[in-house]
């Protein structure tokens, strides 16, 4: 069974949309939508609930990683033979689903990553595409030794191996950069799949890419992991 | 006596007795109240014979006893700070897995009803 993980946080405008989309766009055979509210103070636990979503609900807001391994944990215990992580705010195609899932049954990757670079149905802004993401993919190389296309958009399908051997530590948007240490770690099978990406908002600015760094680095002096 | 010898062990009695009250209630540890019975002490002790540092501070090698004091201060910040940012962190972790449990709970106490 295909579990897809939605993080949301304060999403009530767009959350029932996306549910809904989800629902009727996508054909994939049976799946299981996850919403995983986290710590939201408007409507979004309940319209998702009424979209047909099952919702966990942090009382407080963690983060995107934090909401991520929630999601993992209940698809886990449901025995779930893969995961999709997918966004909330309504930026994916859930059409990209079918293709990246049947990409890595198909092939038996453990993990396909979405990336923006490999077709042109996304339009990138000007100065997220020239200077904010070389930037982001040398540091992105340098915490995880992978080379990719693209860093931190969040669409990614795991396997059940790539699901039990992924377990999120890092709450806040770091949990990108580990998820891919970890797919280093274990030697698991990845491959990059074209998605589009629909820009509404700007996403983490160049404070929150400060942010992130500092947290893994922070980890990785007081911890051995 | 100065002033500012008067004040700052007047300051020292003070937190000693704080860190009694503290003690005595229950709120900090035997080790603990050692430790910081011996800081505020030794303070008192640095303010009452400013050459003690004065000579240490020859003995290590730096100009003045009052340098001494500021760098031996800071690195015990430095150092308390780091603590305080890693207990900082390990809460942070567990508020994250009692978040998680109860939003796992609460799903399934949703499916049985």
């Amino acid at each position: 069974m295909l579990f897809i993980i939605l993080p949301a946080y304060n999403e009530a405008k767009q959350i029932g949309r996306v549910i809904r989309d989800l629902f009727q766009q996508l054909e994939i055979g049976k799946f299981t939508v996850v919403l995983v509210d986290d710590g939201s103070t408007d409507e979004t636990a309940r319209i998702a609930e009424e979209a047909g979503a099952i919702v966990l609900r942090h009382v407080v807001n963690r983060g995107q990683g934090a909401a991520l391994e929630t999601g993992g944990v209940y698809a886990r215990a449901q025995g779930a033979d893969a995961v999709v992580h997918f966004d909330g705010d309504g930026q994916f195609n859930p059409v990209d689903i079918a293709g990246a899932v049947e990409r890595l049954r198909k092939n038996n990757f453990d993990i396909v990553l979405g990336s923006r670079f490999l077709d042109n149905r996304s339009q990138i802004p000007f100065l997220k595409r020239w200077f904010i993401f070389p930037v982001s993919r040398l540091i992105n190389r340098l915490f995880t030794g992978l080379h990719l296309t693209d860093v931190h958009n969040g669409f990614r399908v795991l396997s059940r191996v790539a699901l039990e051997k992924i377990v999120i530590t890092h709450d806040g948007m770091a949990h990108a950069t580990e998820i891919l240490q970890l797919v280093k770690k274990y030697h698991l099978r990845f491959a990059e799949h074209p998605i589009e990406v629909r820009y509404y908002k700007f996403g983490q600015g160049p404070l929150g890419g400060i942010r992130l760094v500092s947290d893994l680095l922070f980890r990785t002096i007081i911890s051995k992991r | 006596m100065s002033l500012i010898q008067f004040f700052l062990l007047l300051f020292f009695f003070y937190a000693v007795n704080r860190v009694f009250f503290q003690y005595r209630l229950g709120d900090v540890s035997v080790g603990q109240f050692v430790l910081w019975v011996v800081v505020w002490v030794g303070a008192a002790v640095v303010v009452l014979k400013p050459n003690l540092t004065s000579q240490l501070a020859a003995f290590v090698g730096i100009g003045r006893g009052a340098d001494l004091v500021v760098y031996a201060t800071m690195a015990v910040l430095v150092f308390a700070v780091f603590r305080l940012m890693a207990r900082l962190e390990k809460m942070n972790k567990e508020i994250t897995v009692l978040t998680r449990a109860v939003a796992l709970k609460n799903e399934k106490l949703k499916v049985k009803s």
